[in-house]
């Protein structure tokens, strides 16, 4: 089952795309076309779920186990997740608090989430960075930055 | 050709272009060394600093980039035994041995040296190859791009790993789905958005980069346990780095074969730094056979020459056909192609026409580049080297903030960031189950062109497919493309055939 596995999600993508070709809205005008907005998508769902059929019933041809063969830990799952959580987080904050802050909120949540403990580290590098990269962007290369509607309140 | 090499100069030696090869170089090799991040990710990440320059500056800073990153790649090959990028993962069969051994300054060096001279020697023959094939490639209409598209498309997955055509193939197509995604540029109609006005621009080139190289690989670093704590790392001398005239005279026709080689390697569209390098130690082993002292794999010279000499020669090639045809020939180029048309350029043969000064001055600046990469990195070597000390926690999270401040200054739409884990997601979830993610890249930018063209063909054939026979270079490329399909079915059956003797 495990080798069959990268076939089926393949066929998976396929038809998830595929439900939604119907959804495209196909002018009037182009509807007699040989090439309607709906003519390519149909080809690519069908190509992939057929080179997915073809590799979920010869696994064999599809190639080697690869990074199938790796098992992260408990803790390299949490850290793994824990990044792009942090990820996510930096977009939720963004317009808050700003680019400048959440840069080093989450440089900082990022180090700690790492193992990394130092408390020099901890505060000297989200700082310089999201400083230096504040300077490059907002002063430098002269690029708006939100300030972050929290700091914007009192004006 | 002289007065676009005139034009090149007067554009490549200006202060600020000369700035930005030596920012390119110096940044391309700063992250090339560490581990993981390659030069598909370095230039990804020049990405937005590139929108505020103008098209040559961009392209030259990027250029810069890439080569930087392959020179580099090889230091933390050699170092640590952690390639910087796959195009220097061979560098790690003697390279590492050979710092074992305590050469290390002397491994650096030699493919500090290969890399030059690849770079260079390949640079010419980009000189006299890039503009000839542009003037070909001026008769080019919709019908040829189009099969030219799928030819192009056909290779990256046909010269995929072994075993991986067909995964290939899959993530092709998956990139051009993802290339579908907003509105369609002919009838204005929004498609496959699942209703999200986020998506009605369609996805941004560099959030899908950013997404499936840059942010993929360093959760998939974290997931398999390859954090560097950089504790481990010696310092080089300085006296280290010097060859002696035995070793000259030893690498010196290493380095010449090679260098050719891995300029024609370079050229195919697909084939990139990566295979080149892994054919050119494959072909050294073999040209210098069991004789060789150390062995392969033990520490010998040659095999650190060889691949270095070849990857830098493939990375200058690949820009051939970027440059003449609009293909990428590896996913470093096909980023760049990403990055040249957000600057309103299409790169092809009208670009040599339309714009001779960024076509030249790119050329012309991959000499300056090779030489400062050379005077720059080479006593560098013992200082860089320093820098692989610092501990990968401290610096993914670093990485990790650029990528997600770049994507978020395309739009200043925060929930592009959003968009872009979802995209890391099923990327990890398509590396782990083995699939090659460089054509699924290719695909996303070649996609919407692909059919652009076919729209174009179609109307001008009246639906018809005749084009196909009738344009001699329509036929010639569909006969490459039928070729590039059946070639893993031939070399099964050529490598089974010998099997049953």
């Amino acid at each position: 089952m495990k080798a069959r596995l990268p076939g089926l999600v393949l066929i998976l993508i396929a038809v998830i795309y595929a439900t939604q070709i119907g959804a495209i809205a196909v002018p009037a005008a182009d509807a007699a076309e040989v090439m309607t907005p709906r003519t390519l998508p149909v080809l690519l769902a069908a190509l992939l779920a057929l080179i997915g059929l073809i590799l979920a019933v010869w696994p064999g041809n599809a190639g080697t186990e690869g990074s199938l063969a790796i098992k992260p830990g408990p803790v390299g799952w949490m850290k793994g997740a824990g990044l792009l959580f942090l990820a996510v987080g930096f977009a939720f904050v963004l317009d808050f608090f700003g680019v400048l802050v959440s840069s080093a909120l989450v440089l900082f949540a990022g180090l700690f989430l790492l193992d990394v403990r130092r408390p020099l580290v901890l505060v000297a590098v989200p700082l310089s960075v999201a400083l230096a990269l504040w300077l490059l962007l907002s002063v430098i290369l002269g690029i708006y930055l939100h300030p972050g509607d929290l700091w914007l309140r009192d004006v | 050709m002289f007065e676009g090499l005139d034009i090149g100069i007067q554009t490549a030696f200006t202060p600020f272009n000369i700035l930005m090869v030596a920012v390119g170089c110096f940044t391309g090799t700063f992250i090339g060394m560490l581990p993981g991040l390659g030069p598909a990710t370095a230039v990804a990440l020049m990405i937005p600093m590139s929108y505020s320059l103008d098209p040559a500056a961009a392209l030259i800073l990027m250029a810069g980039v890439y080569y930087g990153a392959a020179f580099g790649g090889s230091t933390a090959s050699i170092l640590i035994n952690a390639p910087g990028c796959s195009s220097s993962a061979v560098t790690t069969f003697d390279g590492y041995p050979m710092a074992q051994q305590g050469r290390a300054g002397k491994a650096l060096a030699v493919a500090a040296w290969a890399s030059f001279i690849g770079g260079t020697l390949s640079a010419f023959a980009l000189l006299i190859a890039a503009p000839l094939l542009s003037q070909v490639a001026l008769n080019f209409q919709s019908p040829d791009y189009f099969v030219m598209m799928v030819m192009g498309l056909t290779a990256v997955a046909a010269l995929s790993a072994q075993g991986q055509v067909l995964r290939g193939y899959a993530m092709a197509v998956v990139g051009m789905m993802l290339a579908t995604v907003g509105t369609d540029g002919t009838s204005g109609v929004p498609r496959l958005t699942f209703g999200q006005l986020d998506l009605i621009d369609g996805f941004s080139f560099l959030l899908i980069a950013m997404a499936t190289y840059a942010l993929a690989e360093m959760v998939l670093v974290i997931l398999e346990g390859r954090l560097n704590p950089g504790d481990h790392v010696r310092a080089t001398e300085m006296r280290e780095l010097m060859l002696s005239r035995d070793e000259v005279r030893d690498v010196a026709p290493v380095i010449g074969r090679h260098s050719i080689l891995g300029f024609l390697v370079g050229v195919l569209p697909g084939a990139g730094a990566t295979v080149a390098s892994f054919f050119s130690y494959a072909l050294e082993k073999k040209i210098t056979g069991d004789s060789a002292r150390p062995a392969f794999g033990e520490g010998n010279v040659r095999g650190v020459a060889a691949p270095e000499c070849a990857n830098n020669a493939a990375s200058t090639g690949s820009f051939v056909p970027l440059l003449t045809l609009g293909i990428p020939g590896s996913g470093t180029t096909a980023i760049m192609l990403g990055a040249l048309i957000a600057h309103g350029l299409q790169p092809g043969p009208r670009l040599y026409v339309d714009h001779p000064d960024v076509f030249w001055s790119v050329i012309v600046s991959m000499f300056l580049g090779n030489l400062m990469l050379l005077c720059i990195n080479l006593p560098m070597i013992p200082w860089l080297a320093r820098l692989l000390r610092i501990p990968q926690p401290v610096l993914m999270p670093v990485v990790m903030l650029f990528c997600l401040l770049g994507v978020y200054l395309v739009s200043f739409d925060a929930m592009d960031i959003v968009i872009m884990v979802i995209i890391t997601l099923v990327a990890i979830l398509l590396r782990w189950l083995d699939f090659p993610l460089a054509p699924l890249l290719l695909g996303f930018i070649l996609g919407g062109y692909l059919e652009d063209n076919l729209q174009r063909t179609m109307i001008l054939y009246d639906g018809g497919l005749s084009f196909l026979w009738e344009r001699s270079a329509c036929l010639v490329m569909l006969l490459f493309t039928v070729a590039l399909l059946l070639w893993p079915l031939i070399s099964r059956v050529r490598g089974a055939v010998p099997a049953e003797r």
